[in-house]
């Protein structure tokens, strides 16, 4: 691996990487804010049981060992 | 918790239930391709994987075991390591994810193809970087030894892959997004990220002087922390509520720890160089990261025991192969997270840094937690998509206890030895050649322990494949009662 000689290379790498913790930065609190805005946080109760439907429901168990 | 009896929950007839059954049914269907391909993969890489663990592991105790130039123990280990985290894990995540995501977004899996594609570009790629480490081209960069040219392929395969999920949030039919869609989310958004500063910035465009090592240890620490284990968490979050059939203790809980893990985790890979000539306060913010990852590994943690703990809870954990393996890997997705933050202060690094704790807290990860985990996962959706019954309760039973005892007796051993040379390296009493031969016994004990997993996967393996056997017998059973 051989360095890289221009030091100015290097001033926009770091100003690259810099660039791409801000977009990191903002797409955090994009989400945040976009999952508040959306009701996400509304009805905490009621959201964790998405994972339940009518075919498998709440109150089932829904995996046994083999016989 | 209600817990009716196989037959009667077999008898059930609910036309509600037989409407959305189909809708359930059309979306595994769908899923059915990728989702096996991407297990099969996994599996068989597992298998070979541990198999170079192993000989690996013999090599300390035994060096003139398979004395041939492509598996000395440098690049046996190094092959260990790679088809481990990229053939494994990486096709058991995309498998999971993939299901998970179309599942939570009752969502079709459309062009299923592409996934497909990228899959086979994913293990040829793979297999081709398999054979350079044997042939000793390898980087020297750990999680990165496949030599550069297989980062493109590998990043197109898994934009191809990884967009999928994405896909699949995108067109999904429910207003809310269950905690485990966050974590998946976020796993396909970090990875490219990561993959892509640190190849550019250690392989094609080298940093000078430690900057190369910071960026290797932000990268090797995050592709676990921020990949693997998010989708090993969104997993347990799916799999522990759904198999009892009860909410999660706590979603306000589930949903701090999201953000706190996206918070933290990512500045905590400094740790792996204490010590070393990298800035202070750089490492200092490195501990402080590990120490605060304390908090998402708490919620979490609180959230799976309320949600477990019951009269009942036990004997159904016990009796269902999806949650006996998932929260085995809940407990000790705890265990060794507390683990990280203590081997991250000062004092406690001074012991464990370059000895075998580290070995061992890295397979209580990666093996006791993440891959327990997913073992877990598999054994829920195969037979949903296979459409047939695992064929044999007593391979699940054994697969079990081997992986179980295998891998808790290698993080014991690992952790008692890694500590006594620590304090023998710290002490400077003994001579180097002393503290090398005063490790043989553990080095047994090793290979031992890495023996049984190794034995457990082949059980595991051998049972998916029998399992999807085109002329295996189609066996009905419990797993597939809700059918």
């Amino acid at each position: 691996m051989s360095p890289v000689p221009a030091e100015s290379f290097w001033d926009l790498s770091l100003l690259g990487i810099f660039l791409l913790g801000l977009v990191f930065l903002g797409t955090a609190i994009w989400a945040l804010s976009w999952s508040r805005r959306s009701g996400q946080f509304d009805d905490l109760e009621r959201d964790s049981r998405a994972i339940f439907d009518a075919d498998e429901p709440e109150g089932v168990v829904q995996d046994r060992f083999p016989q | 918790m209600s817990s009716p009896s196989v037959q009667n929950i077999l008898s059930r007839h609910n036309p509600l239930a037989e409407g959305n059954l189909s809708r359930v049914a059309q979306i595994d269907r769908s899923l059915r391709s990728p989702v096996v391909f991407f297990t099969v993969m996994a599996a068989l890489w597992l298998v070979i994987g541990s198999i170079f663990g192993v000989i690996s592991a013999i090599k300390l105790h035994v060096p003139e075991f398979l004395n041939i130039e492509a598996l000395t123990f440098g690049r046996s280990r190094t092959l260990h390591l790679n088809m481990v985290a990229y053939g494994w894990s990486f096709n058991a995540i995309f498998a999971v994810s993939i299901w998970l995501m179309h599942r939570l977004s009752r969502a079709e899996l459309r062009n299923g193809w592409v996934p497909i594609l990228g899959g086979i570009g994913w293990n040829l790629t793979l297999v081709y970087g398999m054979f350079a480490i044997a042939d000793g081209q390898m980087t020297g960069v750990e999680w990165l030894e496949m030599p550069r040219e297989v980062a493109p392929v590998l990043g197109l395969c898994f934009l191809l892959i990884g967009l999928w999920s994405v896909v699949a949030f995108s067109r999904r039919q429910t207003t809310h997004v269950y905690v485990s869609q966050w974590y998946i989310l976020a796993a396909m958004f970090w990875l490219p990220i990561l993959y892509l500063v640190a190849q550019m910035m250690i392989l094609w465009f080298p940093a000078r002087g430690t900057v190369q090592a910071i960026t290797n240890w932000w990268f090797g620490h995050n592709a676990i922390g921020l990949f693997l284990t998010p989708v090993g968490v969104a997993s347990m979050y799916y799999f522990i509520p759904k198999v009892l059939g009860r909410p999660i203790h706590s979603y306000y809980l589930s949903v701090v720890g999201f953000w706190t893990f996206a918070l933290f985790y990512n500045w905590a890979g400094i740790h792996h160089l204490l010590g070393g000539p990298v800035p202070v306060w750089l490492q200092s913010a490195g501990i402080v990261a590990s120490v605060m990852m304390v908090i998402p590994v708490l919620v979490t943690a609180i959230n799976f025991h309320y949600t477990t703990t019951s009269s009942q809870a036990w004997g159904v954990i016990w009796g269902s192969p999806t949650l006996r393996f998932t929260v085995f890997g809940a407990m000790n997705y705890t265990l060794s997270s507390f683990a990280g933050s203590l081997m991250a202060l000062r004092d406690v690094n001074a012991v464990t840094h370059f000895t075998n704790f580290t070995i061992g807290h890295a397979h209580h990860g990666m093996h006791a937690s993440l891959t327990m985990a997913l073992f877990g996962a598999f054994y829920f959706i195969l037979p949903r998509l296979a459409q047939r019954e695992w064929p044999s309760a007593a391979l699940i039973h054994l697969h079990f206890w081997l992986c179980a005892i295998g891998t808790i007796g290698y993080v014991v051993v690992m952790s008692i030895h890694g500590w006594m040379q620590g304090m023998q390296w710290n002490a400077a009493v003994m001579t180097p050649a002393q503290i090398a031969a005063a490790a043989e016994p553990w080095n047994y004990a090793r290979t031992i322990c890495g023996s049984l997993m190794t034995l457990g996967h082949i059980v595991f393996c051998v049972h998916v494949l029998w399992m999807l056997a085109p002329r295996a017998e189609k066996r009905q059973g419990p797993t597939l009662f809700a059918r």
